[in-house]
């Protein structure tokens, strides 16, 4: 007998620990609802703690490593060009809904990271938020499309503009995403059997990352009493309202999850590496830079570059090796010296005002047991993410920036996200932190399927159990 | 060695002596049979002529070989048993049951006549018995309205309505003239066509350079897969619309030197395997095709069934017996079938099928690449395919 017989996952990207288990929790209903009926706590994240790979890892319980993503943009070889957009042709560890299906089980996935273009599975399917528009073919299966038009008109994968200025349209802009999204989800919930409902909402990290500085006092750029300063909170009780429509399809057999794939936290700057590197002498440009650019577009000179990195919510750092970039400078021979030393000088770079940051430079090897793809050479996480990584060069600002390379950018993740389970083979147990990695086999076991061995995480349906 | 292969359209199995028939008198492929290899499961790629046709000459199934439709582009890099044999050395021909619709586009195919008699194709190998040669003859006298020449328009509009009106009446008496008027379609085309064909292959003496295939491009059925009897408005919905197996099991004849007399293959067979089995007696490369050379026996494998609408694959079945599974592209509806107790496929049970098939037939869905079909192509398919009586 499984404990559960249907599990419905709601993934909220980015949702914060420390706002839905603790600040707000009493303004949401459900949600602590379903904390008193089961467990809260902390999901910790893999690194790097970004959308696109973590849901993937969640619902594969594997590494980046494993996958060989390590972002959104990929080097797909070691030329200098050679990149990949990971989408979900490059995917290729079966998933959650991939594992239920041979199970012979039914799955609705809406809106997971991961699944633009959608794959054929053996229920239904509706891509991610890097769908490029309602024009590419993004459900399976394909008829499914026009299902959606009748439902909620125009489906929206994401909002846009999230790093503007003009914050009055960007938050029109993310309710009538989730509510369309959540209004499919009842749809989908009602309409197609399932053994697995998966969903994952978009509009938590998008408010995050453009509201943050309104409601965080430690935000440097925080002003009191200004007219957004409960917006993320009024998101996150609208959000619980929507969740509480949703967990209508959730019977006394149904395992619920809540789920986030990292935090938020606030941003306090952006550390430029690549401009760094260049002040460093490790890598060279062809030219001199006229204002603020990129060393891709001024050129490289890569016969006399050590390093390049590039831009992102944590930075990748590669290194010109001799034999494998096609205009290596690093001997071989070399390479664990010079990488070494690159990782204590990136550790040591402080903040504006000369200050210490703890920041973190990885191998990819100390982070995964066994990295597949190109993986970059450093992984460096600055300031404990209360800093980001800019990849361009030139202007007036030095290592540090105040203004993102892409606009306004008020949140950075956090490496914990947060869960809540309840619902069937879930007790009243408290608090339970767990890792991203531990959701898949837990969920595998709880419905009473196999886990797989080579899944990264563990379960931890013992602990849950009621 | 001579390759040549008479293709008996819509010939479903159960029709002919050698495969259990009782009541047609089909000695001539019985005897053909007898003489070769039968190939007691064989599967056509499609369900109707032109997808399936491609199959058999190209080696690939429909979603890889892309003609859909009558006016689909046909990729001429694509090697077909023409040209591959023509740049061997080999004199084509080809006798089609009209000439607008088989061969276009498909280079060497050297379309001479039609098959309505057997006067040009004897002509033709007369002419052309000096020289090693592929023949391909494709008869209708198997396929609906039975024994009236698609070149008569008017006649054979009126025989064709006659055929579906019986039908949609769903009256018993009406579908046996329908199956009777069927037998003695089949007998025609094996004791006139296919005999009068053989003798003269032997007449001039070529049976014994030649490797010959007799079979299907598909099967028939008369609307008994429909509840509602009118929505069977024409051909397409008799073979097209469903892969049911009387629609994709077809009789499948090889008679060549060295062939066994006897022979028969039980494992299942698909007509994607015709052209590198053909070559293969030759002694011809045939290699990166879907297919396989049945000359040293048939070895165990997935098969691909393909059916179309509008030029679109609209539905894909993988067949690993017992298992039969297919998914409907649009919709992502399945059906599954235990071939071995339940052979008339009455109870669709994808519950059941082993999840490790539907990981393949979910994998080759998820490489299946559409062709693009403008609303003008549409249009032209359309009127296309009621010329054939299919819509």
């Amino acid at each position: 007998m499984s404990a559960a017989k249907r599990a419905l996952i709601v993934g909220l990207d980015c949702a914060e620990p420390s706002l839905v288990l603790e600040r707000w929790r009493d303004d949401l209903p459900v949600l602590s609802g379903l904390m008193e009926r089961g467990v809260s706590g902390r999901l910790t994240s893999v690194i790097p703690p970004i959308t696109v790979p973590a849901w993937s890892c969640m619902m594969a319980s594997r590494t980046p490593g494993d996958l060989g993503v390590y972002g959104f943009r990929n080097r797909s070889d070691h030329t200098y060009d050679g990149k990949f957009i990971a989408d979900s042709t490059k995917i290729h560890a079966p998933r959650l809904w991939d594992l239920i299906g041979r199970e012979g089980g039914q799955s609705v996935v809406l809106g997971v990271p991961g699944t633009y273009p959608p794959k054929p599975l053996r229920g239904a399917m509706v891509s991610c938020f890097l769908t490029p528009g309602v024009d590419s073919p993004y459900t399976y299966p394909p008829a499914l499309r026009d299902e959606i038009r009748d439902v909620v008109g125009e489906y929206m994968f994401d909002a846009h503009g999230f790093r503007s200025d003009d914050k009055d349209p960007l938050l029109a802009q993310i309710y009538e995403m989730t509510d369309k999204r959540f209004k499919l989800a009842d749809h989908l919930a009602e309409t197609r059997p399932w053994q697995l409902f998966a969903m994952v909402e978009m509009g938590t990290d998008r408010i995050h990352h453009g509201f943050w500085k309104y409601v965080d006092p430690e935000h440097r750029k925080y002003e009191p009493g200004n007219r957004f300063e409960k917006s993320i909170r009024d998101y996150y009780v609208h959000l619980d309202g929507l969740i509480g429509g949703l967990l209508r399809h959730a019977d006394d057999d149904t395992l619920v999850l809540v789920v986030s794939d990292h935090g938020a936290k606030r941003l306090d700057g952006g550390i430029r590496v690549n401009e760094w590197l260049r002040r460093e002498g490790l890598l060279a440009l062809e030219g001199e830079p006229d204002g603020v650019t990129t060393p891709e577009k001024l050129g490289i000179d890569w016969s006399q570059t050590t390093a390049w990195g590039d831009g992102g919510y944590y930075a990748r750092i590669f290194l010109n090796v001799e034999g494998r970039e096609p205009n290596g400078t690093v001997p071989a021979a070399d390479y664990e010296r010079v990488r070494a030393d690159l990782a204590r000088r990136l550790e040591a770079i402080p903040d504006e005002n000369g200050n210490p940051i703890p920041t973190k430079a990885y191998t990819p090897e100390e982070l995964y047991e066994k990295p597949e793809g190109v993986p970059p050479d450093l992984i460096v996480i600055f300031g404990d993410l209360l800093w980001r990584s800019v990849a361009t060069i030139g202007g007036d600002e030095g290592i540090h920036t105040f203004e993102n390379d892409t606009g306004p950018d008020d949140a950075n993740h956090a490496q914990d996200g947060m869960w809540i389970a309840a619902g069937a083979g879930v007790g009243a147990r408290g608090t339970l932190d767990a890792h991203l990695l531990d959701i898949a086999p837990t969920v595998l076991e709880l419905l009473g399927m196999p886990v797989p061995e080579d899944m990264r995480g563990r379960s931890r349906a013992a602990e849950l159990a009621a | 060695m001579n390759l040549v292969v008479y293709v008996s359209d819509a010939l479903r199995t159960d029709y002919v002596g050698c495969y259990g028939a009782r009541r047609v008198n089909t000695k001539t492929i019985d005897e053909l049979a007898a003489s070769g290899a039968r190939f007691d499961d064989a599967l056509a790629a499609a369900p109707w002529t032109c997808p399936s046709t491609m199959s058999m000459i190209t080696g690939l199934y429909p979603h890889h070989h892309h003609v859909l439709h009558w006016d689909a582009p046909v990729d001429p890099a694509m090697p077909t048993l023409f040209s591959v044999a023509a740049a061997n050395g080999y004199t084509t021909g080809s006798f089609v049951f009209d000439e607008n619709f088989l061969f276009k586009g498909v280079a060497d195919a050297n379309v001479a006549g039609t098959s309505e008699t057997l006067d040009g194709v004897v002509a033709w190998l007369r002419e052309h018995r000096d020289r090693p040669f592929v023949l391909w003859f494709h008869s209708w006298a198997t396929h609906m309205p039975y024994d009236v020449d698609h070149a008569e328009r008017k006649e054979w509009k009126a025989a064709k309505e006659s055929i579906m009106g019986g039908i949609q009446s769903d009256s018993a008496s009406a579908l046996e003239a329908l199956r009777e008027s069927y037998a003695e379609a089949v007998e025609r085309s094996s004791e006139h066509f296919l005999a009068g064909f053989l003798g003269e292959l032997d007449a001039l003496g070529l049976r014994e350079d030649t490797a010959l295939a007799f079979v299907a491009d598909h099967g028939e059925s008369w609307g008994e897969r429909f509840a509602d009897k009118q929505a069977v408005k024409g051909t397409y919905h008799m073979h097209g619309a469903t892969l049911f197996e009387e629609v994709m099991q077809v009789p499948l004849i090889l008679a060549a030197p060295g062939i066994e007399a006897g022979t028969v293959v039980r494992e299942q067979v698909s007509l994607v395997d015709l052209t590198p089995t053909l070559l293969d007696f030759a002694g011809i490369p045939f290699d990166g095709t879907d297919g396989v050379s049945l000359a040293g026996g048939a070895p165990e494998r997935d098969l691909w069934i393909v059916g179309t609408d509008a030029g679109r694959v609209s539905q894909l079945c993988v067949r690993r017996p017992p298992w039969k599974l297919l998914v409907h592209v649009e919709s992502g509806e399945e059906e599954a079938y235990r071939l071995d107790t339940d052979p008339r496929e009455q109870h669709s049970a994808p519950d059941n099928v082993p999840a490790e098939l539907r990981d393949v037939l979910y994998e080759e869905l998820g490489a299946l690449e559409q062709p693009e079909v403008s609303d003008e192509d549409t249009a032209k398919v359309e009127s296309r395919l009621a010329d054939l009586g299919y819509l």
